[in-house]
């Protein structure tokens, strides 16, 4: 380029940006007033404008139904916050729970009743919805031999009754619900052995010593905000033990105090041995039959099966043998092979056997899945289906066309059906096959309640209107049963949604349950020796196991953007699959990630589940050698198989080869490098290159604030130093932080390709670093704005946009900034994000907007705040009460939410506070604190010390 | 054709300056400008002449942020107690005059009354139902139809708003009140205003002035959110 071209070049570029800037909000022009303010006709009492309401709710994200706080701000749902008393989840709520809000507000949803015809959708109104179902259900019911069938998704409360009762009187066969993850292989246990086909309530917080095998309870297990409530209360407990067994690595594992790698498959073996072990400390008897189911093994064999080291197994022998309230919970991927539903038996034996029945198993609290079917059910509606057996279908809030094998084809046999009746909020590929599409009222537009527990009821209550011509489901069907003539019914379905009234202000009601002692079906389990498959493999060179993901759950929550772009916590990659390997296989194929590999595997339990898969890999450490894990989304759905005897989803390939392809994908890896590469970045780990500096005499290390040499002066502090400590014994990486902070703050999302350029906005991440010294593991620590008393970027800025306020906060005034980007630049912390263009907010989801916090345009910086906005909110109900901001009332976004209480915040000015007694008392940790910036952010140290100790 | 570019050049040069300014008076804002509302809602009369206090309708300022505009059943409950009582006495009176009217022809047409004596009698009646008709203004009757409208439609009045602050501004009414602030300090003597314009210029050396005479926190994050 010549000096001509460069000035061209530099001319258009400096015209273009003037002139599009004149186009951002904030320009030099002014403000034009813009805005009408509409007053409602009638105001409500209680609703003023600028003012928020607080409406309780529930979540519908997954089926374990956590207690809602709807934060609703000038009639719209803003942020969701969970009820503080609710029994499920103590106010907390996981990433999928934030990300719910965004499922209301999305720009796809389903607006209005529509009907397909030759391809085309077309919008029909619901009286004629209801006239052609009604029409199709009274042809079909002429026919003989043919069946109209509701199946939907795990449903419980008034849409469950209504359900029962739309199916009892429009003569409508219910099916059993269909859930992917079903938890089948453990309730077909529960059912044999005790005659109860639920999900008990493992009570962690009761017990003293825990062994999970297989199940994440703190990622996706049944219900993990309240397993990670029990989590927190648990370790609060220092001689409390954990130990987690799995064959791949998961954010559970790491969080245990000890995690075992186990062959997968091999876990009947662990069980059998542990059965063996501890009969003689058995509470119960066990019948003599049931002894010949499990084999008495030498100690060396089933170390040899398992991988699990000889002394180890001892010791968990030991430890479950001393302890006075075991609780073994055996779920998940444990279940989910050949050998799963032996696994779950031997699981639920030992359960037994132990005592823990009653004790740390808790049926009186159980979860709710009495009309839960499994894959079986879906067979037989298959076979149905394929027989042109079925007449009207209704398939409500679920996707199997998506979740079920291809070789099933489900989607063809779906076409024998006369007519096809999706009700849902998305077009997903099973509402694309439907006839008729009703879209269904998102729970945060609807009425009633729904069951948490089997004696929990909670509340659904709707906080705004709905937005477009949308239905709750139980109003569609009373509509169709009133138009049937049966006025009694429609009655009862309104009766018992209004049953939600009692409790609306608490947001739910425990009704009380009689605890009925359960009983060892000892028949049934021997019964099960018929077709018991237990096979004496030894580890197979290369495994793959394919896991539910914590953002996407059974994929019913793929649709929402907000959760592609928070990372996973493990692998820190957000947009895209990939295949999790371990460092040695990929040093065997000399794999780097993003590499591509054609991936096969084949699965013992079942020959249908044979596959072959392009993914790019990605290189995880601590992933045990032999082991490729990946996220189960619709492709891999599309491949599983499942366990004939229980309807369990098989998700283990034994036999799984990887083969280089030469080809290489761009993966959105957003973290730099899993290792601190000697930074001594996580607590106790140890500075390498920086301990040569300090034999230069710079003790950086543990500078005390006397010797604190700054070439600025201190900061003077008020009333208030705003502090935050992250206890990282208790974070588990579940991400519930990231997702809460990009809704209350408005951070925008920016997609896929801007993450290739490392254009992330997330204000908090999380980093999963190798601990080094000390036995290897993988520790996540968020990572936010560490509002330094000397922050290095407070002086580069030109115009004084980044500067220290008398509270300790390191602020931004956004519309001074003029966007140099020197203060990211200089901060070590990488925290500060640059808006590299302006967010659209495609509509309704301007709606989602957070009133009080300002959406930045572009060439703006921004970064955490300490939730700016309710310091202020605080403060000022302080200041009418006339005093100071008390311990305990600021509470930012990403505290309120964390399901394992691994954030405090709060004044250190204030020697009573929690914050100041945490940082006092524990041994904490400041990250890079040798550079003298003396952050705000104090990490708790992963093997916690007293000081004095 | 070199002089022709020469030409193009200086006119293009000054003329994008020249569009540049006309492109700035187009889209000037003048914040003093009365802005036109769907309803001509007299601030004289309500707050100066009737002595209404400011939060009798924009009653959510001593609470929230927001001053917040009256419902229109808010205008709605008062105009039928006053003004269409008011109203209605005015159009009976009327009718009792034209009935007296109508008493007088009758009277003539028995002959109780001569024609020069019914004459006068109907001119000061005239004059008396012209005073009544005069009482009816116009502009009020139309104001009242369309808030009657909005209550039968049960639609809310879309008022333009007259103080805008950016989204990046925060700022509260609640403090404001607390503190004792007049409203007028902010929003001038309404009462004298008729239709309310904004009089001061809600800029930021403006807020930062006051907070600093009065001595109010004025740390960034106090307004800028």
């Amino acid at each position: 380029m010549n000096r001509r071209e460069f000035l061209k070049v530099l001319g258009l570029t400096t015209t273009a940006t003037v002139g599009t800037s004149c186009l951002e909000e904030y320009h030099w022009l002014g403000n034009k007033p813009k805005k009408i303010v509409s007053p409602a006709l009638s105001p409500e009492e209680s609703v003023i404008p600028g003012k928020a309401v607080h409406y309780t709710s529930t979540c519908s994200e997954c089926p374990a139904h956590c207690g809602l706080l709807v934060k609703v701000m000038d009639g719209n749902p803003v942020k969701l916050e969970g009820n503080p008393d609710h029994p499920v989840n103590h106010g907390k709520l996981c990433l999928r729970g934030q990300a719910a809000l965004t499922r209301l507000y999305h720009p796809k949803r389903v607006r209005a009743p529509q009907a397909q015809s030759g391809g085309k959708w077309q919008e029909i109104t619901w009286d004629e919805v209801c006239k052609r179902i009604a029409e199709a259900l009274a042809a079909s019911q002429q026919q003989a031999g043919v069946t109209n069938v509701y199946l939907a998704s795990r449903t419980t409360g008034h849409v469950a009754e209504a359900i029962g009762m739309f199916c009892d009187k429009l003569k409508v066969t219910r099916w059993p619900e269909y859930e992917p993850f079903a938890h089948a292989a453990l309730r077909e246990a529960y059912r044999k052995l005790f005659g109860r086909a639920d999900i008990p309530a493992y009570k962690i917080a009761k017990s003293d010593f825990l062994l999970t095998i297989g199940a994440d309870i703190l990622e996706t297990f049944v219900s993990p905000v309240f397993y990670a409530q029990q989590f927190a209360s648990a370790k609060q407990d220092t001689k409390w033990q954990w130990t987690h067994v799995e064959p791949h690595l998961s954010l559970t594992g790491l969080k245990a105090t000890q995690r075992l790698v186990a062959q997968a498959g091999s876990e009947v073996h662990l069980l059998s041995f542990l059965i063996r072990q501890l009969a003689k400390s058995f509470k119960k008897n066990l019948p003599e039959e049931v002894w010949q189911l499990v084999p008495e093994q030498p100690l060396e064999k089933v170390a040899a099966l398992t991988g699990i080291a000889r002394e180890k197994l001892a010791s968990l022998a030991t430890k479950l043998q001393t302890a006075g309230h075991p609780l073994i919970i055996v779920g998940g991927i444990a279940l989910a092979h050949g050998s799963g539903r032996e696994a779950a038996l031997l699981g639920a034996l030992l359960q037994y056997g132990l005592g823990m029945l009653g004790d740390t198993v808790d049926f009186a609290a159980a979860e709710d899945y009495s009309h839960v079917g499994s894959m079986l059910d879906m067979q037989k509606l298959n076979a149905m289906l394929r027989e042109k057996k079925v007449g009207v279908i209704f398939l409500s809030r679920t996707d199997p066309l998506a979740t079920l094998p291809d070789s099933s084809q489900f989607g063809e046999n779906l076409r024998h059906a006369t007519l096809r009746v999706g009700l849902g909020d998305f077009l997903d590929a099973t509402m694309q096959a439907c006839d008729l599409v009703l879209p269904l009222s998102h729970s945060l537009e609807s009425f009633g309640y729904v069951a948490s527990g089997k004696h929990l009821k909670s509340v659904v209550q709707s906080t705004l209107p709905t937005l477009y011509q949308t239905r709750q489901e139980d109003d569609i069907l009373l509509q169709l049963v009133q138009k049937a003539g049966e006025a009694a019914a429609s009655q009862q379905i309104v009766a018992s949604r209004d049953k939600a009234k009692e409790f609306l202000k608490q947001g739910y009601v425990v009704e009380e349950s009689v605890s009925v002692p359960v009983e060892l079906n000892a028949e049934a389990l021997v019964a099960a020796r018929q077709d018991w498959q237990v096979k004496d493999t030894l580890p197979t060179p290369c495994t793959l196991v394919a896991v539910p993901s914590l953002r996407s759950f059974d994929g019913r929550s793929h649709m929402l953007q907000l959760l592609e772009e928070i990372p996973d916590p493990l692998s820190t990659i957000s947009y895209g699959q990939w295949l999790s390997v371990s460092r040695e296989d990929a040093a065997k194929l000399k794999l780097a990630d993003g590499d591509v590999v054609e991936l096969s595997g084949h699965s013992m339990a079942s020959s249908l589940s044979v596959f072959t898969v392009k993914l790019p890999v990605k290189l995880q450490p601590l992933l045990p050698q032999g082991s490729l894990s990946l996220h189960i989304n619709a492709s891999i759905f599309s491949k599983m198989a499942f366990d004939p005897r229980c309807g369990e989803l098989v998700a283990v390939w034994e036999k799984a080869e990887m083969r280089k392809t030469g080809e290489r994908v761009a993966l959105p890896i957003l973290g730099a490098s899993p290792y601190q590469e000697g930074r001594g970045i996580l607590a106790g780990s140890k500075k390498s290159h920086h301990t040569q500096e300090d034999k230069h005499g710079h003790d950086h290390v543990h500078r005390d604030e006397k010797d604190a040499k700054s070439l600025y002066p201190k900061h003077a502090n008020k009333d208030y130093r705003w502090a935050m400590a992250i206890d990282l014994d208790l974070c588990s990486g579940c991400s519930a932080c990231v997702a809460a902070c990009y809704i209350e703050n408005n951070v925008p999302l920016t997609g896929a390709e801007q993450h290739l350029y490392g254009r992330e906005m997330s204000w908090i991440r999380l980093e999963p670093y190798v601990s080094e010294g000390g036995e290897e593991t993988v520790q996540t620590q968020p990572m936010l704005c560490q509002h330094c008393e000397s922050a290095p970027c407070e002086p580069v800025c030109p115009v004084f946009a980044a500067y220290h306020n008398e509270e300790g906060l390191n602020v931004q005034v956004y519309n001074r900034c003029v966007g140099t980007r020197f203060c990211a630049n200089n901060c070590p912390y990488k925290v500060r994000r640059f808006n590299w263009f302006g967010h659209n907010l495609p509509s309704p989801t301007d709606k989602m907007v957070n009133p009080d916090v300002t959406v930045r345009g572009r060439g703006i910086m921004e970064k955490c705040t300490f939730c700016v906005q309710r310091i202020r909110e605080a403060k000022e109900i302080a200041k009418d009460e006339n005093r100071l901001v008390r311990d305990g009332e600021m509470v930012p976004a990403c505290m309120q939410t964390c399901p394992n209480n691994a954030i405090v915040f709060g004044n250190i000015l204030d020697t009573n506070s929690r914050i100041y007694q945490i940082i006092h008392a524990e041994k904490v940790h400041r990250v890079l604190e040798e550079f003298g910036t003396e952050p705000a952010v104090y990490y708790l140290a992963k093997k916690r010390e007293k000081k004095d100790a | 054709m070199q002089k022709l570019i020469i030409i193009a050049a200086i006119v293009g040069f000054f003329g994008f300056f020249l569009a540049l300014g006309a492109g700035y008076a187009y889209t000037w804002y003048d914040y003093e400008t009365m802005r036109e509302q769907p309803i001509a809602f007299d601030h004289k009369i309500h707050a100066g002449q009737l002595g209404v206090p400011c939060s009798d309708c924009h009653n959510a300022a001593a609470i929230s942020r927001q001053a917040t505009m009256p419902a229109v059943q808010k205008c709605a409950s008062c105009h039928k107690a006053i003004q269409v009582r008011l109203e209605e006495l005015i159009e009976f009176e009327i009718e009792k005059i034209e009935a007296e009217k109508e008493k007088i022809a009758s009277d003539f047409a028995d002959g109780k009354i001569t024609a020069a004596e019914r004459d006068n009698k109907l001119v000061k009646k005239d004059r008396e139902l012209a005073r009544k008709d005069r009482e009816l203004d116009p502009v009020r009757r139309k104001n009242l139809q369309k808030i009657k409208e909005h209550v039968d439609k049960q639609e809310p009045i879309a008022w333009v708003r007259v103080h805008a602050l950016p989204s990046h501004v925060y700022f509260s009414h609640k403090p404001h009140i607390k503190q004792n602030i007049e409203c007028t300090t902010c929003h001038g003597r309404v009462e004298w205003m008729g239709i309310a314009r904004q009089v001061a210029p809600l800029t930021m050396g403006w807020c930062v002035s006051c907070h600093k005479s009065r001595n109010a926190p004025h740390d960034c994050t106090t307004c800028h959110q």
